[in-house]
């Protein structure tokens, strides 16, 4: 063999692939972390911005034995309704318009306006006040109730809300409101 | 290769591209639908058991109370509060003066006198709150909220 024979070339077969593995095992810890930090409960929680307050008292959530029931007082563009006013950008436009403003109690929507609607509510709150009395004859019931206002509802809403409780014996009110940022 | 690796080693070959298409339209899924949950809390605002629609209304009241008036004003968009028919603009201003006014009753030995706010329909909720919550701040737990007698709106 000669000393200068000619250097075959090299047969490279070397296949490129993409190890797929730590994508896969950070795809499904990201699935994780998106599938148990979100809610997908069908709460009583309307999706309303509350309005800010500093001295509020952590809200955890749990009922008494009476029970709790939540009253959102949101405005009807969270059903599809159309208001220019209120899907302004501006912050401070408020929509005064009556028939946009609802009260709504487990899915079901009352006008406050509406005398006829005012006293479906009443009924509702009413049954709800029996569970949280002790006895028959009691005039008051320790039902709590959560009243979830948008910081834009007119104040008139929430006190209609208010006077029926008063109506039906409930006295224990709650208002939500939300931390402000920190600065 | 000619000599066996890795692939054929193992006979049963998993195709996992299907499930990294799944996984990647499950994430994007959450990731939309995703929302940060605001901190949320409550402020205690019981109703008297003893006065409103629970009790009898009182023939002639002694207003012994500071009051704040709350008016919307729909032009400027803008809610005009008062105390003592003085306007009030600050936060700090109406804060003090509501301490100012509930200090000259609790000399007088009236230490269960209240803040009334007393605010139109119109006005925004936000603003009701926020004179509540600069009552707590300056320790002013008794906190009435004026309503109209039932039948008389």
């Amino acid at each position: 063999m000669s000393k200068h024979a000619k250097a075959k070339p090299v047969d490279v077969d070397e296949a490129t692939s993409l190890n797929l593995v730590p994508m896969v095992d950070i795809m499904f810890l990201m699935l994780l972390f998106f599938m148990l930090g979100s809610d997908m409960g069908q709460r009583e929680l309307e999706a309303v911005t509350l309005p800010l307050a500093s001295t509020i008292k952590e809200d955890k959530g749990d009922a008494p034995k009476e029970g709790r029931t939540t009253i959102n007082v949101y405005h009807d563009i969270k059903r599809g309704a159309t208001c220019e006013t209120y899907a302004k950008a501006d912050k401070d436009a408020i929509c005064r318009n009556d028939e946009h403003w609802k009260v709504g109690i487990r899915g079901h929507d009352y006008n406050p306006k509406i005398k006829e609607e005012v006293d479906k509510l009443r009924g509702l709150l009413k049954r709800d006040s029996e569970e949280g009395k002790s006895s028959v004859t009691d005039r008051v019931s320790e039902r709590l109730v959560m009243i979830r206002a948008d910081a834009k509802a007119p104040y008139g809403a929430v006190q209609q809300v208010m006077n029926v409780c008063a109506e039906c014996g409930i006295y224990k009110i709650e208002v939500g409101a939300a931390a402000p940022a920190p600065e | 290769m000619a000599h066996g690796g890795a692939s054929e080693d193992n006979p049963v070959h998993l195709n996992v591209a299907p499930m990294v298409d799944i996984i990647f339209c499950l994430c994007i899924f959450f990731m939309c639908s995703f929302q940060f949950k605001q901190l949320e809390g409550k402020m205690e605002s019981w109703l008297p058991k003893d006065k409103g629609v629970f009790g009898d209304p009182v023939p002639n009241p002694i207003l012994e109370e500071v009051r704040v008036f709350m008016k919307w004003d729909e032009t400027t968009g803008e809610t005009i509060r008062k105390v003592n028919a003085k306007q009030v603009g600050s936060n700090e201003e109406l804060g003090l003066i509501m301490l100012e006014g509930i200090n000259k009753f609790r000399t007088l030995g009236k230490l269960d006198t209240p803040v009334i706010v007393d605010a139109e329909p119109k006005v925004p909720w936000a603003k009701v709150i926020e004179v509540m919550d600069i009552c707590k701040l300056n320790k002013l737990d008794k906190v009435e909220l004026a309503a109209p007698m039932p039948g008389k709106q």
